[in-house]
């Protein structure tokens, strides 16, 4: 179904309509799906194609997979970062082209790392962590919704987020044990990037975008984990530079909170 | 009409209260005292106008012949029992009332004459030593045997009537010490109300409001059967001129149950039904259904409750949840809801009142939903009120003859949480004349307007939608109106018309028989379905609903099913086709409840 979607693709340009459909930015968007949003828009960025974001209370539904973000070019709908790639590539614009097979191996094994270590420790401390959950998480998820219907969908979703947590095996995790997880993977992505402005020396790619997204989300937004985070220098100047060169100088405003 | 025993053969009395000689003998003893029983039928007390009913419970000789599952059991025996040191009040019930015993098959008597006077003293004696209160003028004692097959709970049922100016009669049941203070089985009571004179009525009469008091009793959907014996009074306390008219009931079973399994459109599913028919008594009935299949799961458990002695006020509860998928929108639905509603008859019109809660799940059926639909995802709460009026005096639903039918139908939604907001109005009119040569020319008429609250725009599922083989025939289903990438999402108003000429099949095949499940059929029907801009005045809106009508006309074959439903196959001609509408011109076949 994919393939036959880009294959049309590949028949029309990039309209200057295409939007992106995230939930609500100020009362409704949880750290894992705005992470992945503002991969999406780096991505979209880095790629100098132009992008609306659009937000509504319903988007996790209106996705064809049930994540968000996802895209509405043309008409054809999109969702998740990895799909949104390939069919930007199918209509001629890649950030990857450059790099050779040992490099792409490695960019998807990175990739991978940050969606099993950083996505899955911030659906834990989103969903797991009962502090967070009472406070932040009900709240948030069933804002839009009246009573009672906010909190039996916002007890669905819980109910589904733990059950995939015990299936890959972090249900008996704490939150100690979860936020060494993610030092580990700062770590690892701290020595990968070195001194080097982007992952791959000079130009950006979709790892950049994701680490990108995932990062500024953590530090903008959460205590502990940015606390990991802010330990390797390189990560936050590799934040800060991002920020600077592809959203403030389009002046999108596509992002609210500065970094200090 | 039920089955009337009417013993005399003679043609109908012209008049007055003479019944005549009855020369038979009797083929069933309706009342046959046994020596054990007492049946202290206080004849002086002033019936005037109204009819006094009671229960008896016998042994009869004949009783084999007409309970035949009993004919294998032991012959009855009468049991002793003691004298009750309490009684218990089992139910109420306005003067002219009709009281059944549960449990075991019984007998209502109905006796009706002219009757003058007080209770006598024996009568009173009686009562206090049963314990009933001394301002009850006791109108019938009766012990109720217990059947063989039911152990241990013999009853003592004593009819009484308060004093006349309360007007109301209680049913006493006096358990015996070993039991616990309840009466044992369930009590139903029904106010019917055979309207007395003071001399009794003819017999035709007579027959006429047994067969309605019968229909009244089936309607309640506890009985399996009800047969009505009509006889004159015998025995020793038979009253001059008296008619025993006898109802003899057997109940359906406590609980029933259903299991099905069903397949069709791709989907195989299996359906558990249970059923309560007379879960306390007085006709409440719980139904539950559960279906659980391939694609999805179903579920319907309902409580209904009519008002003892008045069927059509009833009230009733209900808890769902149903899936739908509509393939001309691509939309798949489940709602998950809760209503309370209540109905009542005003004057010849019946009225019903509902609350609804329903949490609304909307998403696509397919990947390649048009966005519009798309946008229509997610999660979504109403909460509704909503009163419907309806007047119907057809013959029939199906195919009717003659009457008139109108239902106007209210929802307002929004005002008491959820966050769905508006206001709907639709009414639907259907008019029906009988013409020469056994034909009938109908005439009916639909519409209806949705009035969004608030910011929002209405819902997907809260629209109208129009076309298809039972509403503007030649169009495909649903598929008339704005729709988006080849999804019809309906419209906040519309209105449609038919006009109908049915007349028996050419040349009448099967007449009298088969045949008359048939009907050719030739039509008009017309329509228009469209957003209006609320902002315009009703000018406007007229205007808009005037322009780019849709049309069909043809022929066809109407069969028609029970009661229920009918079957058409049509040869259809759609006119004033719009740009986005589907047809399905030629032959199209339609089957279901309601038609345009």
């Amino acid at each position: 179904m994919l393939r036959r979607s880009i294959c049309l693709a590949t028949a029309e340009p990039w309209p200057e309509n295409a939007t992106l459909y995230q939930q609500l930015k100020e009362e409704q968007i949880l750290l894992s799906d705005n992470a992945a949003s503002l991969a999406v828009q780096a991505f979209l960025q880095m790629c100098n194609l132009p992008i609306k974001v659009v937000c509504r209370s319903n988007a996790e539904y209106m996705s064809p997979s049930g994540k968000v973000p996802f895209i509405h070019v043309g008409n054809q709908v999109v969702s998740e970062l990895g799909p949104i790639v390939q069919f930007v590539k199918a209509k001629g614009h890649s950030l990857s082209d450059g790099l050779d097979e040992v490099q792409k191996a490695e960019m998807k094994a990175y990739m991978e790392l940050v969606n099993n270590m950083l996505l899955t420790a911030e659906l834990y401390l989103q969903w797991c962590d009962e502090a967070t959950v009472r406070e932040i998480t009900y709240a948030r998820y069933g804002s839009p919704y009246p009573w009672p219907l906010n909190h039996v969908l916002a007890y669905q979703k819980q109910w589904e987020i733990k059950r995939k947590m015990k299936a890959i095996g972090w249900g008996s995790k704490t939150l100690d044990q979860v936020l060494e997880d993610v030092d580990q993977c700062c770590q690892a992505l701290s020595q990968r990037l070195g001194t080097q402005p982007y992952f791959f020396n000079k130009q950006p790619t979709e790892l950049d975008a994701l680490v990108f997204g995932h990062l500024y989300t953590i530090l903008t937004t959460t205590d502990e984990l940015s606390e990991k985070v802010k330990n390797y220098s390189n990560l936050l100047a590799f934040c800060r530079r991002i920020e600077q060169h592809y959203f403030e100088d389009h002046a999108r405003g596509g992002i609210s909170v500065r970094l200090s | 009409m039920g089955t009337v025993h009417a013993r005399s053969l003679e043609p109908l009395p012209v008049g007055g209260p003479d019944f005549g000689a009855l020369g038979e003998e009797a083929e069933f003893v309706e009342v046959e005292p046994e020596s054990k029983q007492e049946i202290l039928e206080n004849k002086d007390f002033p019936l005037d106008r109204h009819i006094c009913t009671g229960i008896m419970w016998q042994r009869r000789k004949s009783r084999e012949r007409l309970l035949s599952p009993l004919t294998d059991l032991a012959p009855p025996t009468v049991q002793q029992f003691s004298m009750p040191t309490h009684s218990c009040l089992v139910g109420q019930a306005g003067y002219n009332s009709w009281f059944f015993f549960n449990s075991f098959p019984c007998l209502c008597t109905l006796r009706l004459g002219h009757q003058t006077g007080l209770g006598g003293s024996s009568h009173r004696a009686q009562a206090e030593r049963w314990g009933l209160p001394a301002w009850t003028q006791v109108i019938a004692l009766q012990e109720l045997l217990a059947s063989p097959g039911a152990a241990g709970r013999p009853q003592r049922l004593c009819l009484c009537q308060w004093p006349a100016y309360l007007g109301t009669c209680g049913l006493w049941a006096s358990p015996t010490a070993s039991m616990s203070a309840e009466p044992q089985g369930t009590f139903l009571c029904l106010r019917q109300h055979l309207t007395g004179a003071t001399l009794p009525r003819p017999l035709s009469q007579v027959m006429r409001k047994s067969h309605e008091a019968r229909e009244k009793l089936l309607r309640l959907g506890i009985f399996r059967q009800v047969d009505v014996l009509i006889d004159t009074c015998q025995g020793d306390d038979a009253l001059p001129n008296g008619l025993d008219v006898t109802f003899e009931v057997t109940e359906l079973r406590r609980l029933t149950g259903s299991y099905n399994t069903m397949v069709g459109n791709n989907e195989g599913s299996m359906v558990l039904g249970l059923k309560l028919p007379n879960l306390l008594g007085r006709a409440e009935k719980v139904t539950f259904q559960f279906s659980y299949g391939t694609k999805e799961t179903s579920y319907g458990l309902s409580f209904f409750k009519p008002q003892p002695g008045n069927f059509n006020r009833n009230f009733s509860v209900n808890l769902y949840k149903v899936t739908g998928q509509f393939p001309w929108s691509s939309l798949r639905e489940t709602d998950r809801g809760l209503s309370a509603e209540y109905s009542f008859p005003i004057w010849k019109t019946s009225h019903t009142v509902k609350w609804e809660g329903v949490w609304r799940e909307l998403g696509c059926l397919s990947r390649t939903a048009s966005f519009a639909v798309r946008k229509e995802s997610g999660h979504s709460l109403k909460s509704s009120l909503s009163h419907a009026m309806v007047i119907d005096s057809r013959n029939s639903s199906i195919l009717p003859r003659k009457g008139a039918l109108l239902k106007i139908n209210q929802e307002l939604a929004g005002y008491t949480g959820g966050d769905v907001s508006f206001l709907k109005e639709d009414f639907e009119l259907q008019l029906n004349k009988q013409l020469a040569l056994d034909s009938v020319i109908s005439a009916s008429l639909w519409g209806g307007m949705l009035v969004p609250m608030g910011e929002k725009p209405s819902s997907i599922a809260d629209r109208f939608y129009l076309g298809g083989p039972t509403s503007v025939r030649g169009f495909s289903m649903h598929s008339i109106g704005p729709q988006s990438e080849g999804d019809y999402l309906g419209g906040e108003a519309y209105w449609a018309g038919g006009l109908h000429l049915y007349t028996p099949l050419p040349f009448r095949p099967g007449q009298g028989g088969f045949g008359e499940l048939f009907r050719t059929h030739f039509f008009l029907n017309a329509g228009n379905l469209c957003n209006l801009n609320y902002g315009e005045g009703p000018k406007a809106h007229i205007r808009k609903l005037a322009e780019c009508i849709r049309w069909s006309y043809g022929a066809g074959i109407v069969l028609r099913l029970g009661n229920i439903a009918r079957l058409e196959l049509n040869y259809c001609i759609p006119m004033g086709v719009q740009g986005g509408d589907r047809i399905c011109d030629g032959v199209q076949f339609g089957a279901g409840i309601r038609f345009l």
